[in-house]
């Protein structure tokens, strides 16, 4: 996984891969890390829009570009300080774990367990009590920013 | 009474051997630069380090324009080459800056000879560190960035993290050393301009020596200045490779989230510092003729400082490996199993306790303190120990963290070491030049330690060295040709 550019991996000089690319998103160039914005881009755009009508920005306005092509809609993104929203009320449900948390990393994107109704009869089966250690894999992203309108 | 002379000829060995008068060492030390033939060995030396130098050109050049990908660092081991080298290098320079400022202070005579030479090596070492975090940065070019300055982007240096410290000590350091090298070449530089014969040089050194007649009130100042730098490069010593290692300790990786990093890392440096002032030293006075001045005495001082400061080094793998233990932490427990004898890397480690550890034993016989082959020798193999030790705490740390899944082994490119044997070539480019163009031993500090000098005071001991200096060099205004133009 690419996380870092260490090399200049883009091809700026090709005329035809300048109409592949978002114009909203600036492509990383060389000497930069690569990291979620959180599609700033968007997230602009709602700010702008609430701005002009004096308000603050709605649950689920937003929408990241990974949450709109998530068939499964696994991802969810909002307001952390508002204890309505969808992400809050995901975050407080006891499945929500954060990677490496024991570190007091305290990573924005946190993530829910795996359930598993399992078959008694099939011989990968755990008692249900070490459920917890199958965890992995769910990739629930839940996550804020806190987006109220600046004035 | 010759018994009583024996046993204060043992107590305080002579720092100059020889008999020699103030014109004499003068001569000695000037007429290296000035009037004797470049002998044929520093040519060939010479040309051998601007080659290797080259390697480092074209690396330099070459990750400019690509990128730092051909370096073979990557996740999880994000550092790798790049900061073994710096802290490697940075640790070199710590014996400089310890030989001009701390004994100085505390006014041991025997700094007088190697000053000079090891606050060239810190300057050159500094030089070379440099170069490392700075490509690192992966667009040098905009490596300002990392100072705070007012700046439309909206961009602040981030205070709490440690590489942001390190900016801060490392140029200061750099700073420092660079104006405590020069200030104290100014007077040696003047004996120079006034001997020059070629018109260049005395253009060159008058320029440098700006405007220095030796008068008393030259004098005053340059005490005071030289007192003041050297008050200020003391915290230096301590403080930077202390920042240095808060690098690794303020991270939470095990193998780096230790207390006991700054002294041992400060211990490190001047023991490797110490390894490679002798390494400098030995060819030097065997070549160069410095016998009388670089003595037996000095190298053996030397080695009992790097056996000093290697064991507190030794002191320090003993506490890693006590504390993996005690903390009764899993991962603790795990880092030292892989790093002694579980992990792919564990010879790098064995490989470290000989040549740190085991190899420097022999300085407890005062054979081997006083052989300047063994000396060399042992130095070269705590050099290569003290490399060693940052590539286990780097490599074999971060090789192995927190997440099972981003395990990775880590394997220089030929980059890597193109860079790194570069920086050597530079490094020792940069001493032939300066052991040409410049007086590598303080003159006028070593005719303090002549007897001459202490026939005005009658008695010893109670004005200090400072005190000598405007004597020694006023008495010898009289030999020097020239010195009373300007
Ligand atoms: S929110 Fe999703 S789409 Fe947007 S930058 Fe982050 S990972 Fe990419």
């Amino acid at each position: 996984m690419r996380r870092f550019n260490f090399l200049l991996y883009q091809d700026w000089d090709t005329p035809q891969y300048k109409l592949m690319r978002n114009p909203e998103v600036s492509v990383r160039s060389r000497g930069v890390m690569e990291k979620c914005t959180y599609c700033t881009q968007r997230i602009a755009i709602a700010r702008i829009e609430a701005e002009k009508d004096q308000r603050n920005i709605k649950d689920g306005e937003i929408v990241t570009a990974c949450q709109s092509v998530c068939p499964a809609d696994a991802i969810v993104f909002g307001d952390l300080n508002d204890p309505n929203s969808q992400v809050s009320k995901l975050k407080k449900d006891h499945r929500n774990y954060a990677l490496l948390n024991e570190l007091n990393t305290q990573p924005r994107t946190t993530y829910l367990a795996n359930l598993k109704n399992q078959n008694r009869e099939m011989p990968d089966y755990v008692a249900p009590k070490t459920i917890e250690s199958n965890r992995e894999e769910s990739k629930d992203s839940n996550q804020g920013e806190p987006s109220e309108p600046k004035h | 009474m010759q018994e009583v002379k024996k046993i204060q000829k043992n107590l305080h060995p002579p720092m100059v051997e020889g008999d020699h008068s103030f014109a004499s060492v003068t001569d000695i030390i000037s007429d290296r630069t000035l009037k004797k033939r470049t002998p044929y060995g520093w040519f060939i030396g010479f040309a051998l380090a601007f080659m290797v130098a080259q390697s480092l050109l074209f690396t330099v050049v070459y990750l400019v324009i690509t990128g730092i990908g051909i370096w073979g660092n990557n996740q999880p081991v994000g550092w790798a080459f790049d900061i073994i080298n710096f802290v490697w290098w940075i640790g070199i320079g710590h014996a400089g800056t310890l030989i001009s400022a701390i004994l100085l202070l505390m006014n041991q005579k025997w700094r007088t000879s190697i000053n000079r030479f090891a606050e060239a090596m810190t300057l050159f070492a500094v030089a070379c560190a440099g170069l490392f975090p700075l490509l690192h940065t992966g667009r040098p070019w905009l490596a300002y960035w990392l100072f705070p300055y007012p700046n439309t982007m909206g961009m602040w240096p981030q205070f709490r993290s440690p590489l942001m410290w390190d900016v801060f000590a490392v140029s200061t350091y750099a700073t420092v050393s660079l104006l405590f090298w020069y200030v104290g070449l100014i007077p040696d530089i003047a004996t120079l301009r006034d001997r020059a014969k070629n018109k260049y040089f005395k253009t060159v050194y008058g320029l440098l020596s700006m405007g220095w007649r030796g008068s008393a009130k030259h004098w005053h100042r340059y005490e005071i200045a030289y007192l003041l730098l050297a008050g200020i490069s003391t915290p230096l010593v301590l403080s930077v490779h202390s920042i240095v290692s808060f690098d690794f300790s303020v991270a939470q990786l095990p193998g780096w989230h230790a207390t006991i990093f700054p002294p041992y890392f400060v211990a490190g440096a001047i023991f490797a510092g110490f390894a490679m002032v002798l390494i400098l030293c030995i060819p030097l006075r065997h070549w160069y003729g410095m016998e009388d001045f670089i003595t037996k005495t000095h190298l053996i001082f030397m080695g009992k400082v790097m056996l000093a400061t290697g064991l507190i080094v030794v002191y320090g793998y003993a506490m890693e490996g006590f504390f993996g233990w005690y903390s009764a932490n899993e991962f603790e427990v795990f880092m030292i199993y892989n790093r002694v004898w579980g992990g792919p890397y564990w010879w790098f480690y064995w490989l470290l306790i000989l040549c740190n550890g085991l190899s420097i034993q022999l300085l407890w016989f005062k054979r081997f303190r006083e052989s300047e082959f063994w000396l060399f020798f042992i130095s070269i193999i705590v050099s290569i120990g003290m490399w060693l030790e940052r590539f286990v705490i780097i490599v074999t740390s971060l090789h192995r963290d927190f997440l099972p899944s981003s395990w990775a082994m880590y394997s220089p490119t030929v980059f890597d070491w193109s860079m790194f044997i570069g920086t050597i070539g530079f490094f020792f480019t940069l001493l032939f030049l300066f052991v040409r163009f410049l007086p590598v031993i303080s003159i006028f500090e070593v005719r303090t330690l002549l007897p001459d000098a202490q026939v005005n005071h009658g008695h010893h001991g109670a004005h200090g060295e400072l005190n000598d200096r405007p004597n020694a060099f006023n008495e010898s205004i009289n030999d020097a040709q020239g010195a009373e133009e300007k």
